[in-house]
């Protein structure tokens, strides 16, 4: 084989050791003896051995191609995550997909949290109702991880589900589906530095293959951990580029939907300044759908920026107290509007979601 | 919290003194760097590599638990406005950071005074029993004004001078009038927060000192200025979770200028930027309605709706108007960017920020 | 490198080697390059063996040079031009993506690198009904996408289903994993594997970036190596094999505040042509891009073209017709 020792995955002092003492392709290693190899490259015994398991390990590393219709199939019958905002998952195809990892960006305040919690909500749906039946996982940077949110939310998607209850299997699933088995399934972790976030996430693919339900990884956020104070900014990059491919790594052999929050910077361009996500250029590039959410005056959009299977588009949404959803038209009956104050015009009054009249939520 | 020496996560003395000799001494180190860098300092292979940080982070990394088990944990500190405490489904959550902010003179040193007040009551008053770290900037704390909310707003329970006293010797005050000396004292209150017995941290303004030290027009003083204010935010998140407590901070305000040369001259908002508004999890905005009348909004909040009550200020503290079953709402925005009003006399426009 | 073995060469015997060894002589490289007189007084041996055994070696080992007119002719009878898809890069790329040397794209996050890959692959599988190696590295490959442009091209479900047989797909995400992958296609096995779908006319990476920029930097040069490597094994597999090799890269902020294709000004160096995507004003919902070639040696820098991502969605009938593989005959 053509392949080049300084290609192995082996310590670089015994890389160089190897090459000094003339070894350049694998094709010279193979069939000799530990001994030979000590002896010729000066390493000890037990490196030895460790040359010759990589020279050998080296074919079987990767698995076999898969054609692009076995993907095909595989993504047909891959479900989504979905949102409850049809309009969001319209957009995206369905839903949240599977297998791939999305960032979710936005200015303070947008919903990125509770979108989050959202999700970690709807993974738990039952497959019999068109979900997933999964378990989450929240690793939680920023404290924001509030009880009451979640078990409204849960609630409302119990209550959601028991009013779509057709046969024996969806009565049957409905028994298990309550709020506290939701509050169950969802795993949290709370770190409180970059450092603690890096030592979850190295553990996180062997806690992935004890917990084989797990269907959602959630960061919230990415951003928080990562903007403090860093000695050099290129090592934060490098950090950042490892763990983008760490993310993708996990989502892909794990099949799960991995989701990162981030927050948005001022950037000046000449006298102008603009929001832009936080964390640099290149970590643009790691996610592989982006969802900005913004606010234009009180509205609050999402704008897909990023996806490489959907074109681009902008969805309006909004959060209330039974959660993310589609937002509604102004052509509701006034009667249900609740009464404000006349601090900013009322113009454009928008109603609360239709089945559960409450307050709208500002985060 | 991960300035853990590696010495003591069960590494071997040789691999140890071979880190070492690459500076590589506590786990943040070793976590911090890239898995081409561990295999080149530590002379392993990928997969070693791989193994030997994976066991370092097992020593470090937080234990997992479930959102059920959250359940027992998660309490609220009554503002004693029931109003409020509707809105924020309880009162201020623990173990989250709150920002009270305005103009000069709308009450938030006295809220501040008043939750100090209400944290050292007696669970059966309301309260949370235990003792209170005030970092005062400003030197705007008086302790004539904190006994007389105290006495005007519980007089039933205040009849008495020791209780007044041992309210009064509940309440840490601690005058730092730098940002230095605010960082210090941060990083070194958790023995304070224990020996008091605390359950309440205010600080009294994270804006003042921050405005006074750095001048934003100089360029490289926007991004340390950023740095310290995340530095105290992620400090104050800690603290928060640890003791599971609730932290209250007060803010200053700004004018946030107008963009692309449009006819309004800008309009008042929240200080300390766009990335202050992502640190802290509530946000409540006090603004003035005319010269008597306030008005409370909540701007930012994980549980509550955008929502605006009217109050005034009186001998007790604050008073929220109007009874508790009306609903009042507002249309909301990007909190970072939520207009305020000031109680100068030019109009300008309130409509739809950028 | 070449280690000296024992019967290399008539003349190399056990004995020689073990006195080679002993004055440090340990590969071809150093028996070629040293002084064969000083060598033999060293070595106590003589001077005509060891010039005998220095030629065979250098017969052996040395390249043999090729005059320009051949070079022309291979040239000329293996290159093929793959198009992209869109006519308007096409033209900005010479007539579109050559085999035997690689293409780069690189653009900010949106800006269209992964359609244009898919749009090759699309174009190989179907009009050209040959097979190609998607390797994906930032999970952004999304066979319903696939679909939906094949669909556009043509309407026939079996033709749809065959081309998407002959695009072969890997899934790496760490630089290990990719070395190999490139390795073992290069040493030919897995290349005889897709046999069923004809040879492989195309080999994309997307994006080479993601593997290789958490590498470089720190303390460490181990990085750099291992993306020269990348490079030497796509260049000689584009070449040898007659492929296309496109990568895709990120950008970065220049110092004037423009942005600039990632990986350092190492990697710049090795791709044949460089072109930059960008997204056209007009907000997240245009689907407008603009390109710019960078480097090129065979059209002049600094050329832009505009083209649409809808373009792939659309179907077309009639009039666009169906590219062919355009050959230079001479």
């Amino acid at each position: 084989m053509q392949c080049s020792v300084s290609s192995l995955s082996l310590s670089p002092a015994v890389k160089s050791r190897l090459t000094a003492a003339g070894f350049s392709l694998l094709s010279e290693l193979q069939g000799l003896p530990p001994s030979q190899i000590c002896a010729e490259a000066g390493v000890s015994q037990q490196e030895a051995l460790q040359v010759l398991q990589a020279v050998r390990g080296s074919p079987v590393r990767i698995a076999p191609p898969l054609t692009a219709l076995q993907l095909l199939q595989e993504e047909q019958q891959q479900r989504s995550i979905i949102s409850f905002c049809s309009q969001l998952d319209a957009a995206l195809g369905g839903g949240l997909p599977v297998g791939k990892t999305t960032e979710i960006c936005g200015a303070p305040g947008v919903g990125k949290t509770q979108l989050c919690l959202q999700l970690a909500v709807d993974v738990q749906v039952p497959v019999c109702f068109g979900g997933l039946g999964g378990q989450a996982v929240f690793v939680d940077t920023e404290g924001s991880f509030l009880l009451q949110r979640v078990q409204d939310f849960a609630g409302a998607a119990v209550k959601h589900c028991s009013l779509l209850v057709e046969d024996d299997e969806q009565r049957v699933a409905m028994t298990t589906f309550n709020v506290e088995t939701i509050l169950s399934n969802i795993f949290l972790v709370r770190c409180h530095d970059y450092v603690e976030l890096l030592a979850e996430l190295h553990l996180l693919p062997d806690f992935l293959s004890e917990h084989p339900r797990v269907r959602l990884l959630v960061i919230d956020s990415m951003a928080f951990p990562f903007r403090l104070h860093f000695d050099e900014l290129s090592q934060r990059t490098r950090l950042l580029n490892g763990l983008a491919q760490q993310f993708i790594a996990m989502a892909s052999s794990h099949h799960i939907a991995v989701v990162i929050t981030n927050q948005m910077t001022t950037r000046l361009r000449g006298s102008q300044s603009q929001l832009v996500p936080a964390l640099g250029e290149s970590w643009g590039h790691a996610p592989t759908i982006r969802l900005l959410l913004q606010w234009a005056g009180t509205q609050r959009l999402a704008v897909i920026f990023k996806s490489p299977g959907h074109p681009g588009s902008t969805v309006e949404y909004q959060i209330n107290s039974d959660g993310f959803r589609d937002a509604v038209q102004s052509e509701q009956p006034p009667s249900k509007r609740p009464r404000t104050h006349t601090i900013q015009s009322a113009a454009g009054q928008r109603d609360s979601n239709q089945s559960a009249p409450g307050p709208r939520h500002c985060s | 919290m991960s300035t853990r020496m590696l010495k003591r996560t069960g590494l071997s003395n040789e691999l140890c003194e071979q880190l070492k000799r690459h500076q590589i001494e506590s786990c943040k180190d070793l976590l911090s760097l890239t898995p081409l860098e561990v295999m080149h300092a530590a002379c392993l292979s990928y997969q070693q590599a791989i193994e030997l940080l994976q066991s370092v982070s097992k020593v470090i990394a937080p234990p997992v638990s479930t959102a059920l088990e959250l359940c027992k944990q998660q309490a609220c500190f009554s503002t004693s406005l029931p109003a409020l405490d509707k809105l924020l489904r309880g009162g201020l959550p623990h173990g989250t950071i709150t920002e009270v902010t305005g103009p000069s003179g709308c009450g938030k040193t006295q809220i501040c005074l008043m939750l100090s007040v209400l944290a050292t009551l007696p669970k059966s008053e309301g309260g949370l029993d235990s003792g209170v770290i005030y970092i005062d900037t400003e030197c705007a704390f008086s302790a004539e004004r904190l006994v007389e909310i105290a006495q005007s707003r519980f007089p039933d329970y205040f009849n008495c001078r020791e209780r007044v006293l041992h309210m009064a010797g509940r309440v840490l005050l601690c005058r730092e009038l730098t940002c230095q000396d605010v960082l210090n004292r941060l990083d070194r209150i958790e023995e304070d927060i224990i020996s008091s017995g605390a359950g309440l941290i205010i600080l009294d303004s994270v804006a003042s000192v921050v405005r006074k030290e750095f001048d934003t027009t100089l360029p490289g003083n926007l991004m340390h200025r950023s740095d310290l204010l995340g530095h105290e935010a992620s400090t104050l998140k800690y603290l928060a979770h640890q003791f599971n407590i609730p932290v209250v901070l007060t803010n200053q305000i700004t004018t946030h200028l107008g963009g692309q040369g449009s006819e309004d001259a800008g309009f008042v908002t929240a200080a300390l930027g766009n990335t202050w508004s992502h640190s802290v999890n509530t946000r409540l905005i006090l603004q003035y309605v005319d010269s008597h009348q306030r008005q409370i909004l909540i701007a930012k909040s994980p549980v509550a709706p955008f929502a605006v009550l009217n109050y005034t200020i009186e001998k007790q503290g604050i008073c929220i108007d109007g009874d508790d079953s009306q609903e009042t709402l507002y249309e909301g925005t990007d909190p970072g960017l939520q207009p305020i009003r000031v109680q100068t006399g030019f109009t300008y426009n309130l409509t739809t920020p950028i | 490198m070449v280690v000296l073995r024992e019967g290399m060469c008539p003349g190399l015997d056990a004995d020689l080697l073990r006195d080679l060894r002993a004055a440090d002589i340990k590969t071809v490289e150093d028996v070629v390059s040293s002084d064969i007189e000083e060598l033999a007084q060293r070595c106590s041996v003589s001077y005509k063996a060891l010039f005998a055994i220095r030629r065979v070696l250098l017969a052996q080992h040395a390249a043999f040079p090729v005059s320009g007119a051949d070079l022309y002719e291979e040239l000329l009878s293996s290159t093929a031009i793959i198009s992209t898809g869109s006519p308007s890069l096409d033209k900005l790329l010479d007539s579109g993506v050559y085999t035997g040397e690689i293409t780069e794209l690189s653009g900010g996050p949106g800006s269209g690198k992964s359609q244009v890959c898919f749009s090759v692959a699309v174009h190989v599988s179907l009009h050209l009904k040959q097979s190609v190696i998607f390797i994906d590295t930032t999970g952004g490959l999304s066979a319903s996408r696939l679909l939906q442009m094949l669909r556009a091209e043509t309407s026939d479900t079996e033709e749809q289903m065959e081309a998407l047989q002959r695009i072969h797909v890997f899934r790496l995400f760490n630089i290990f994993s990719l070395l190999d992958c490139l390795f073992t296609l290069r040493s030919g096995r897995l290349q005889q594997a897709c046999v069923g779908g004809g040879s492989v006319k195309a080999v994309i990476v997307d994006s080479v970036s993601a593997v290789i920029s958490p590498l470089l930097g720190g303390k460490q040069n181990e990085g750099m190596s291992l993306m020269i490597q990348v490079a030497g094994v796509l260049k000689t597999m584009a070449k040898d094999f007659n492929v296309a090799a496109l990568v895709t890269n990120h950008v970065t902020r220049s110092e004037s505040g423009g942005v600039k294709p990632g990986l350092g000004v190492s990697w710049s160096h090795i791709p044949r042509t460089r072109v930059l995507l960008e997204r056209r004003e007009g907000g997240a919902d245009s689907s407008l891009r603009s390109a710019t070639l960078i480097k090129s040696s065979r059209q002049p820098c600094h050329i832009k073209a505009e083209f649409d991502l809808q373009s792939w969605s659309r179907s077309k009938e009639g009039s666009s017709g169906k590219r062919k593989l355009e050959e230079t005959d001479s």
